[in-house]
């Protein structure tokens, strides 16, 4: 070792020795990331082994991709996969801009008193769980004693309505629907946070020169928040294999199961219910696979049109 | 001074963090349990091979086959001090430590931890507790298909020597069933509820009958008339259209559910079961000749506007609540619920409803219901790590006596009811326990399918009506289906997805503008491609090893 490598080790010790609260801090989120996230990826394992459920997974037999050729030749599994990637997309395409449109709106509100309730109240949905919002739907579009068929029967109409819940056409609107209104609020706040972070002379000076409301908003905010944009883009495209099992588990019915079923709901019944592991595991670690090739790709995009942006 | 606080305050933080994180782990259950007392009890797959190994090893040493040590050393685990797990299936949890549990143990001598699921989650929770190695001392298995897997895996114990010692009331009530179950030639790993089922009436409204002038229907054609009527006719009088016929809701449609189980058996139809064809294939019900019929029957009544709209997305509870509240005047369900457990306090009309059961016939007067022999394919079973077995078996002996099944349905004698007439099964509940919440949450009723006896509280204390109604519902299984006591292979492998598509099929007949047959044809292609056609060809083999002993 030379006296430069010496003087640098003897920095980074220092330099340790100067901050050591701040690196044990970081203890206990590096031991919960190992013992919650790396430990239980042993069980991934369980996707190339024959295991029933019993006994222990080293000692299952090893079986290749036999998991992952039996997924594919399964009918089930491959609409889940095709339902899967409709459902995602249409939330990204739907559910991303929402929230910044409406943090523009409520950023747009000058009374204070309002901007707050209008604030709080975005928020709320997300705080209702899927199955009590399953409730408020059933209520509201059942054909028979919904808010709708009320409605109808006071203006006089008492023909047959459609069961929006029910009917494959309309069922992937309901589920992005609803999607985009209960996970719009928070999404809402992190952008106004974003905003609030731009600098107040850059509008000012903006006004001065003669730039309208949308040049403003166009040029100042939607730039500002640029970088939050791209990183929450990345984040949602690496979860974008997640189409929402907690929704479609608990509004989606045996009517529209064809367009509904999503890879999720797929591995719940094949692997709690029925108590396949492998074929279960197989098809979670399929997605994960996807989840984490489109993060490495957006990212990589994103770094190419802005070597500043991208989270790695 | 600020820099040693802050060194406080840092490792103060770490140490909470630290805790977090060490707390969220929990306590890692010790994967191998051993037997605490007694020797280790047979399991399924080693039983047979340790019972011969120790025969053999006896013999070679020249001593005789019963020894000193076989007689006093019983072949079962007997650690009263184990807790005793039991996995049960009810859509109400009552109180952890509740009135009817303590009793229990008290009355067997145990300490039991009983853990209650609804049914629809039953099978996740048990497949989640075995992945865990935390495999239940008693649960239900629910098919012939799960216990063999449980066979296979040898988590259950044979419990044969054990019951024969300590449940003379368990081998006295199975002792019919017992020997039918392939699973227990000269073992019991299953052990039965020795009860009969009650399958599903056509509970109708005869107050309605009687305000629209109307006889109580007895064929296909009558039933629809009637169905008809109570839609736009008035039956309640009030001058508004809110009433529909007949209320019902998919998840009881598809599979083995109740939900026009008569109507397809006007058709000849054993819903829920095998069939087997004139060419002697076996299939599954809808592939019977007749289903294309009894579907078209069904659309009618559902293109006619006489079934309640919301079939498709109703949860079970609002579907009852129709009948209830008197929006529907008909429905299938077993009698013991509409004209029992539900009468009166569940109408919301005053005075309460009248009730009658129809029996529909088709049009060669063909009707009835298939048997439910729900004991044969499933029933209760012990895992082979179970420290209690003794314990088990006296659970079990004393649930199917008649004591041990009033505790489990009526509760704690004259603390929670007392009899009124015992012979004729009049009972009341005493103070808070007229509530039925209350008395759930004590542990009435919800134990009750645990062992249960083959005259069980529930039968004994009929109201007259629901009686009746359950003495028509079993006179009337007289529809013949085919019944296999092998496990399938095929259903083990593709099982869930052929049911899927089945489910499927028949949510999209009820509800397609389509031409029936093309989607019928089309469903019933995938559902042959995707294991129904090897699945057939499996169940007629089987059916032709065991045709003989079952008819």
């Amino acid at each position: 070792m030379n006296t430069t490598e010496r003087s640098k080790w003897k920095k980074q010790i220092g330099y340790f020795r100067r901050y050591w609260m701040l690196y044990a801090m970081l203890i206990p989120g590096i031991v919960y990331i190992t013992v919650f996230k790396y430990v239980p990826m042993y069980g991934v394992s369980i996707a190339f082994k024959d295991y029933n459920g019993f006994g222990k997974i080293a000692e299952a037999e090893w079986v290749g991709l036999k998991n992952f050729r039996r997924l594919f030749e399964t009918n089930a599994f491959r609409r889940a996969f095709y339902n899967n990637i409709i459902i995602s997309l249409a939330k990204l395409v739907f559910g991303f801009p929402a929230p910044i449109i409406l943090a523009l709106m409520i950023d747009g509100i000058r009374t204070k008193w309002a901007k707050r309730i209008v604030q709080t109240s975005v928020i709320l949905p997300d705080f209702v769980s899927w199955v009590v919002i399953y409730g408020l739907m059933y209520a509201i579009f059942s054909p028979n004693t919904g808010v709708i068929r009320q409605v109808a029967s006071v203006i006089g109409y008492n023909g047959k309505l459609p069961n929006l819940l029910a009917d494959k056409e309309t069922f992937r609107a309901v589920i992005v629907g609803s999607h985009v209104w209960k996970g719009m609020g928070i999404g809402t706040v992190t952008y106004l946070a974003a905003i609030t972070g731009i600098d107040q002379q850059l509008y000012d000076a903006a006004t001065i020169d003669g730039a309208g409301r949308w040049q403003k908003t166009w040029h100042i905010t939607l730039t500002g928040i640029r970088g939050v944009i791209i990183t929450l883009l990345i984040i949602r495209i690496g979860h974008i294999m997640n189409a929402g099992f907690s929704q479609i588990f608990a509004i989606s019915n045996s009517a529209v199961v064809s367009v509904a079923d999503i890879i999720d709901t797929y591995v719940y019944r094949i692997g709690l219910t029925q108590g396949r592991f492998s074929l279960a595991t197989a098809a979670g670690l399929f997605k994960s696979v996807i989840g984490l090739v489109l993060v490495l790709f957006t990212n990589w995009i994103s770094k190419k049109v802005d070597p500043d942006s991208g989270i790695m | 001074m600020m820099k040693r606080q802050r060194r406080i305050v840092s490792i103060l933080l770490i140490v909470v963090l630290l805790c977090s994180v060490s707390g969220c782990s929990g306590e890692q259950k010790p994967s191998e349990t051993t037997a605490a007392s007694g020797t280790q009890a047979p399991t399924s797959a080693a039983a047979k091979e340790t019972t011969q190994a120790e025969k053999s090893e006896t013999t070679q040493a020249g001593q005789p086959e019963t020894t000193v040590a076989e007689e006093t050393v019983p072949s079962w685990t007997a650690d009263d001090s184990a807790e005793i797990t039991i996995l049960v299936s009810s859509d109400t949890s009552p109180d952890a430590d509740n009135l009817v549990l303590q009793e229990l143990e008290k009355q067997t001598n145990t300490k039991i931890n009983i853990i209650t699921v609804s049914g629809s989650e039953y099978s996740t929770k048990l497949n989640t507790m075995i992945a865990a190695d935390d495999v239940p001392d008693v649960f239900w298995s629910s098919n012939i298909n799960s216990l063999d897997k449980y066979l296979k895996a040898g988590i259950l114990a044979d419990m044969k020597a054990v019951l024969e010692a300590k449940a003379p009331n368990v081998i006295e009530e199975t002792k019919d069933i017992i020997p039918r179950i392939k699973a227990n030639e000269n073992a019991i790993y299953l052990i039965p509820n020795a009860d009969r089922l009650y399958p599903a009436n056509v509970v109708i409204r005869t107050d309605w009958l009687e305000n629209l002038n109307l006889e109580m229907p007895t064929d296909l054609d009558s039933f629809a008339k009637v169905m008809h009527a109570f839609t736009y006719d008035d039956p309640d009088g009030n001058g508004i259209k809110d009433t529909y016929g007949y209320a019902f809701e998919m998840s009881g449609f598809t599979g083995s559910g109740k939900q026009f189980i008569n109507i397809f058996g006007a058709f000849g139809i054993p819903k829920g079961q095998k069939v087997e064809l004139e060419d002697g294939t076996v299939t599954a019900w809808f592939k019977h000749p007749n289903f294309m019929k009894a579907m078209t029957y069904i659309r009618g009544l559902i293109d006619d506007g006489v079934v309640e709209p919301d079939f498709v997305t109703i949860p079970r509870m609002e579907m009852f609540g129709k009948f209830w509240t008197g929006q529907a005047g008909c429905l299938e369900w077993d009698a013991t619920g509409p004209a029992n457990n539900w009468y009166p306090t569940r109408y919301t009309e005053d005075p309460p409803p009248t009730l009658g059961f129809a029996t529909i016939k088709g049009e060669d007067g063909t009707y009835g219901l298939p048997e439910a022999v729900d004991g044969l394919g499933s029933g209760w079973v012990v895992s082979a790590n179970c420290k209690n077995m003794e314990g088990v078996a006296r659970i079990a002996n004393f649930c199917m006596s008649e004591e041990g099944a009033d505790l489990l349905y009526l509760g704690v004698e004259n603390v929670m009811y007392r009899w009124i007439d015992k012979e004729k099964g009049e009972v009341e509940y005493l103070g808070d326990y007229v509530d039925t919440a209350v008395h759930r949450a004590a542990g009435g009723y919800v134990y009750s399918k645990l062992f249960k006896p083959s005259s069980p509280a529930d039968y004994r204390t009929l109201m007259p009506l629901a009686r009746e109604g359950v003495q028509l519902a079993w006179d009337n299984t007289v529809l013949e289906w085919v019944y296999i006591s092998q496990a399938s292979e095929v259903r083990n492998e593709y099982g869930s997805d052929m049911d899927g598509i089945i489910t499927e099929m028949i949510t999209e007949m009820l509800l397609t503008t389509e031409d029936l047959q093309t989607v019928y044809d089309r469903y019933i292609k995938e559902w042959e491609e995707t294991g129904g056609s090897a699945w057939e060809e499996e169940m007629t083999g089987f059916w032709e090893e065991e045709r003989d002993l079952w008819r």
